[in-house]
């Protein structure tokens, strides 16, 4: 993919951030927030992979300017990597809010 | 005139003798307007095997390019007594091979500004070689980029951004900016050819605007507003499309010199 | 090899010589490893939490700092990288102005730091309230 279109999806995944990540911060430490159900699981769904892919694409950008030889290795590696890594919490996180 | 020793720190080092480099000290007496240029010429009468490159002593030539006091300048638009310190420590542009003592290596920096294309890629080729007039740009239009037609290329950008510190393939705020100044040109018709070769690995997209290459031009270029435009205008591309408008020819017969025009 | 003549990594964290947005990118870039470390530590957390209990403490203040500022200064990269709020282009006449860090876009970075500190204020606020240091 072109590095401009990994480049607005790191930007989108930030906005999404700044959203779904306000309402987790906000169900957890303001005392009296009722947020309950399917709708709290898909925004941390979301949030999750969001997190995933703007943390993945940060380290990444990373890692190619401190070795840019090899920028298709690091990709591919970060990649896979993501993939693992995404699916485990995914599965963690559904097993703790339901 | 206040006349004062400083202490010149100048850093020696010839990749083909010496197998680590070294700090030379000179004494050199200044007065309120000498610059650095002056005072390592002084210090070349002393030790004529220092080597330096400088040419029109103006600032507009852009050879002197050195790291004086930790940060990249021209040596001939930097004042001695205003930098304020008792020893001045002059070494060569960072990010760039040294080829001995303060002269370094621009090849490679030329290479990276000859692969997005400076110059103006129009599709008439018929009018490119053979041109039978000249081109109309309204004040609004040549605003769009002028600003960033000034560059000198000496280099100083390049010593004072920290990619360049660990990228060698980045292509750096000279060419980003060279690149961004011919796609706002609205005379040039190659903006997908550049947009292709900046949106890349190693292109705009390792800029993190840390503006560093702004705050060292000794022209006042602003290579770091034109990266961020340049971002802008890839992004717009994507989603909207980037539209230019063109220019209308004016052939030549029908441009009447109109004597000495004063600008108000 | 010297003659390479490379700044290197250590270019990253030295910010002596130049403008508030270099500090800034420094402080971007450890913020976003340390945001990196804080997801494991959290992530081990969440699932052996027998091992790990939750409990709120001042080690959490410095999270709440890391994760404002690499909010509030990921908002301001997010617009000025789109093109917006960096000034207009002129011609430049001596004295040069040392362009986009001065002007339009320094206002900007001055709000966006406010905004900073009073997310980290809202925060702390709540981090206070759970810890029973005020009610």
């Amino acid at each position: 993919m072109r590095e401009s279109s990994l480049m607005m999806l790191h930007y989108a995944a930030a906005v999404v951030l700044l959203v779904t990540g306000s309402i987790h911060l906000m169900k957890n430490n303001i005392p009296g927030m009722e947020i309950h159900g399917p709708l709290y699981l898909v925004n941390m769904l979301i949030f999750v992979s969001a997190l995933m892919y703007h943390a993945m694409n940060g380290v990444r950008v990373i890692l190619i300017e401190l070795m840019p030889k090899r920028s298709r290795a690091i990709s591919y590696i970060i990649l896979v990597l993501g993939i693992i890594i995404y699916l485990y919490i995914a599965n963690l996180v559904i097993a703790l809010v339901r | 005139m206040e006349e004062r020793w400083i202490l010149f720190k100048v850093f020696r080092y010839n990749p083909k003798v010496d197998k680590f480099p070294h700090w030379d000290g000179f004494k050199v007496k200044v007065d309120r307007g000498t610059t650095v240029l002056d005072a390592l010429l002084r210090i070349k009468e002393e030790d004529p095997t220092l080597a330096v490159r400088y040419s029109c002593r103006q600032s507009i030539c852009g050879s002197c390019g050195m790291m004086i006091n930790g940060k990249p300048r021209l040596a001939c638009y930097t004042r001695v007594l205003s930098l304020g310190t008792d020893m001045v420590e002059v070494a060569p542009l960072k990010n760039f091979r040294i080829i001995k003592d303060l002269v370094v290596d621009f090849s490679d920096f030329f290479k990276k500004e000859r692969s997005i294309y400076p110059f103006i890629i129009r599709s008439d080729a018929e009018e490119m070689m053979n041109p039978t007039g000249a081109y109309k740009q309204t004040e609004e239009e040549l605003l769009k980029y002028l600003e960033f037609a000034d560059c000198i290329e000496c280099g100083c950008c390049y010593a004072a951004c920290p990619t360049t510190a660990t990228d060698p393939l980045y292509l750096g705020p000279q060419a980003l900016n060279k690149a961004y100044r011919f796609i706002m040109d609205n005379r040039d018709e190659g903006a997908k050819l550049r947009l292709s070769v900046v949106d890349s690995d190693h292109g705009c997209w390792r800029c993190h605007f840390a503006a560093s290459c702004s705050n060292v031009c000794p022209k006042g270029v602003d290579p770091a507003k034109a990266i961020q435009f340049l971002k802008g205008v890839i992004m717009r591309e994507k989603t909207v499309g980037f539209k230019k408008e063109g220019t209308t020819l004016v052939s030549y017969p029908q441009l009447k010199p109109v004597g000495f025009q004063r600008s108000e | 090899m010297k003659e390479e003549n490379r700044g290197g990594v250590f270019k990253w964290f030295d910010f002596r010589n130049y403008s508030l947005e270099r500090f800034l990118y420094t402080m971007h870039r450890i913020s976003g490893i340390g945001l990196v470390i804080w997801i494991v530590i959290h992530t081990i957390q969440n699932a052996f939490p027998r091992l790990f209990p939750f409990m709120y403490g001042w080690e959490y203040t410095i999270l709440l700092l890391i994760l404002s500022f690499h909010a509030a200064n990921g908002v301001r990269l997010l617009i000025t990288e789109l093109g917006f709020l960096l000034g207009k282009t002129y011609r430049p006449v001596y004295p040069y102005k040392m362009g986009v860090i001065y002007g339009t876009q320094k206002k900007f970075t001055v709000v966006i730091l406010l905004i900073f500190f009073i997310i980290f204020l809202v925060m702390f606020y709540y981090l206070m309230l759970n810890m029973r240091v005020i009610t």
